[in-house]
């Protein structure tokens, strides 16, 4: 019922719709342009909003994720490279397809598989959430701890090439974020007798330095590379329609690669691009005609882009629900109800029911814009795109970044943040290190901490608590499975590496 | 001491990685050696760039650091960096410290709002 309400709410408010609306543009285009991704939009974005209410400012971050996620298969079909890497197996296809003068119809099919996608995942959103959060309200501390070590153990292993640079990523924000005054007997801690290094680390300029301005020294590597744009000038009309009966054969493809996207979501930190590639492989072992996938198969476009937008409203019930963002747009939108007072976790759906229906209400009505959109405008995007020179469009993001980390907290210490962080990561990414993990690490290390005292000062056998409570354990174990796993795949992938060279 | 100990751990394994992952080592010194110049120089931009904020204000400052930044991306068309000069400075100006409503870095020795008299 909940739900309804914020329907009502959102669609009597005009002003509310005009930042959807607006949203759903900006993540299509932000999305679209190849090494830009929503969040880096989002990151940059993110001090604008701390000067609008706290409904709007969430919806339009949270509308510009998704629409984002969509955007980065224009990219990919168009200029055979991926927006985001959500969209890398959206490419597989999408790029045969637009060669073979089939671009329209490549872009119909990922943008009614794309809004099926994320419809299903945010009506199970909907559904799943507020009982989620009633569970997650009966976990201790130790209970809580154990989570926190399980998502670490989770965004540091499965993401990534490797075991250990993704643990050390996460590790290294864990490290960061103790920088400043301990949060019980204020002592400094790494703060070298400097006051602004007191305060710790802003979540916002180090968001704004990872996602923008690393993003901005990636791309200097890639400047004066050519974009080559298909469909263009000698496209057949008939080529951009898209029939029922072509669409037909995705559906049973779109229906589960959604389930897919829906399921990876829930879990913290493996995100689009993982649910892309599994829904995409699934897909192909399970087609009746699997040796056209990677060809020119309208189904191959339909799997990943419905799994990688399934992602994004699911990927939103470990945030609201415990405070684990599962995902970087999550990440980023801790920093939105910090600034606007929303404390998250399992209380959330007893202090601010209302705004957070109505931002799933938002997130349904953005879904419908950037599908109409994207349904209608998707090779005129496109086409804008090729338009902007990438010389100018990165120097712009470049200062923008600047400024966005100065307006955070009006300090220019933030701004020296911002650029080491910004040159960090673009380090971090040539070493083939995380900085998703690093970032959602950061976010969740002031939580462990505060859960990890709590445990301690609850139990009389010291570290003991977190192996005696069922439910702690039950998670750590988890945690270790999940690790034994990964390590498995990768030593199974090496040795079929071994094979092939052999 | 627990997570730090743990952390310091992790770190140290994934340094030990990079140190024996050779091929890709030498693939990114190849990159760096192409790209390096331009990286450095986006770097020492963007480090004077702050400095310059807090000697000389937002405005002036930013008139020297865009066309620089688009230097770097390789524009070279004249009109253009003189352009971006002047509209860079006075589009964010109006949109962050104007219309948001943020209050600027001003400089310690210089800045050209105490010359248009804003602040």
């Amino acid at each position: 019922m909940d739900i309804f309400v914020g329907l009502g709410t959102v669609l009597s408010d005009p002003v509310l719709l005009g930042w959807v609306f607006l949203a759903a543009i900006v993540g299509m285009v932000v999305g679209a342009i190849p090494g830009l991704t929503a969040s880096a939009a989002i990151a940059m974005l993110l001090p604008l909003t701390f000067y609008m209410e706290p409904l709007p400012a969430l919806a339009f971050l949270y509308v510009i994720g998704k629409s984002g996620r969509y955007g980065g298969s224009i990219a990919a079909i168009l200029f055979n490279t991926p927006g985001t890497a959500a969209s890398a197996a959206t490419q597989l296809d999408g790029y045969p397809l637009a060669r073979s003068g089939k671009a329209g119809k490549a872009m119909k099919v990922a943008t009614i598989s794309s809004v099926i996608g994320d419809f299903t995942g945010e009506i199970l959103l909907i559904l799943g959430v507020a009982w989620i959060a009633a569970l997650a309200l009966k976990l201790g501390p130790p209970e809580l701890f154990a989570v926190y070590v399980t998502a670490f153990v989770v965004i540091g292993s499965v993401i990534g090439k490797s075991i250990t640079r993704g643990l050390a990523s996460a590790a290294l924000g864990v490290l960061v974020n103790t920088i400043g005054l301990d949060p019980i007997s204020s002592t400094e801690r790494f703060t070298f007798g400097s006051f602004d290094l007191s305060n710790g680390i802003g979540l916002v300029p180090l968001m704004i330095g990872i996602f923008v301005l690393g993003e901005v020294f990636a791309q200097i590597e890639e400047r004066g590379k050519p974009t080559e744009i298909l469909g263009g000038s000698e496209r057949d009309p008939a080529n951009d329609q898209l029939s029922w009966s072509e669409y037909r054969p995705c559906l049973p493809h779109v229906a589960r690669s959604s389930f897919i996207g829906a399921f990876i979501g829930m879990l913290p930190g493996l995100g689009s691009a993982i649910a892309a590639f599994v829904a995409y492989g699934e897909g192909k072992r399970r087609a009746k005609n699997p040796e056209t996938w990677g060809t020119g198969a309208l189904e191959g476009v339909a799997a990943p882009e419905a799994a990688n937008n399934a992602v994004s409203g699911p990927s939103m019930a470990p945030l609201l629900t415990l405070g684990i963002p599962g995902s970087t747009i999550g990440a980023i939108l801790i920093g939105v109800f910090l600034i606007h007072g929303i404390q998250i976790g399992p209380t959330l759906f007893l202090t601010s029911r209302e705004l957070i229906y109505s931002l799933f209400a938002c997130g349904l009505i953005g879904i419908v814009m950037y599908g109409l959109i994207g349904y209608y405008g998707a090779s005129f995007v496109g086409r804008f795109i090729a338009r902007i020179p990438m010389q100018v469009l990165y120097p712009i993001i470049f200062l923008t970044s600047f400024v966005a980390a100065y307006t955070s907290r009006g300090n220019l210490f933030d701004v020296y943040v911002m650029v080491a962080a910004g040159f960090f990561g673009w380090v971090m990414r040539k070493l083939d290190f995380n900085p998703a993990a690093f970032v959602i690490s950061f976010v969740l290390a002031g939580g462990a901490e505060e859960a990890f005292r709590q445990s301690l000062l609850l139990s009389d056998n010291g570290m003991l608590i977190f192996v005696t409570r069922p439910i702690a354990l039950a998670f750590l174990l988890i945690g270790v499975a999940a690790l034994l796993l990964r390590t498995r795949s990768l030593r199974r992938r090496a040795g079929k590496h071994a094979l092939g060279d052999a | 001491m627990f997570p730090l100990g743990a952390s310091i751990v992790l770190i140290c394994l994934g340094a030990v990685e990079v140190i024996s992952s050779s091929p890709k080592a030498s693939q990114t010194k190849a990159e760096l050696k192409r790209n390096g110049p331009a990286i450095l120089a986006l770097l020492g931009l963007s480090l004077l760039y702050i400095w310059a904020m807090a000697r000389f204000g937002y405005l002036a400052s930013t008139f020297v650091a865009a066309p620089v930044a688009l230097w770097i991306f390789g524009v070279r068309h004249p009109l253009g960096l003189l352009l971006a000069a002047f509209l860079c400075p006075g589009m964010y100006h109006l949109i962050f410290f104007e219309l948001l409503g943020v209050f600027p870095p001003l400089g310690d020795w210089f800045d050209l709002l105490d010359v248009f008299g804003g602040y």
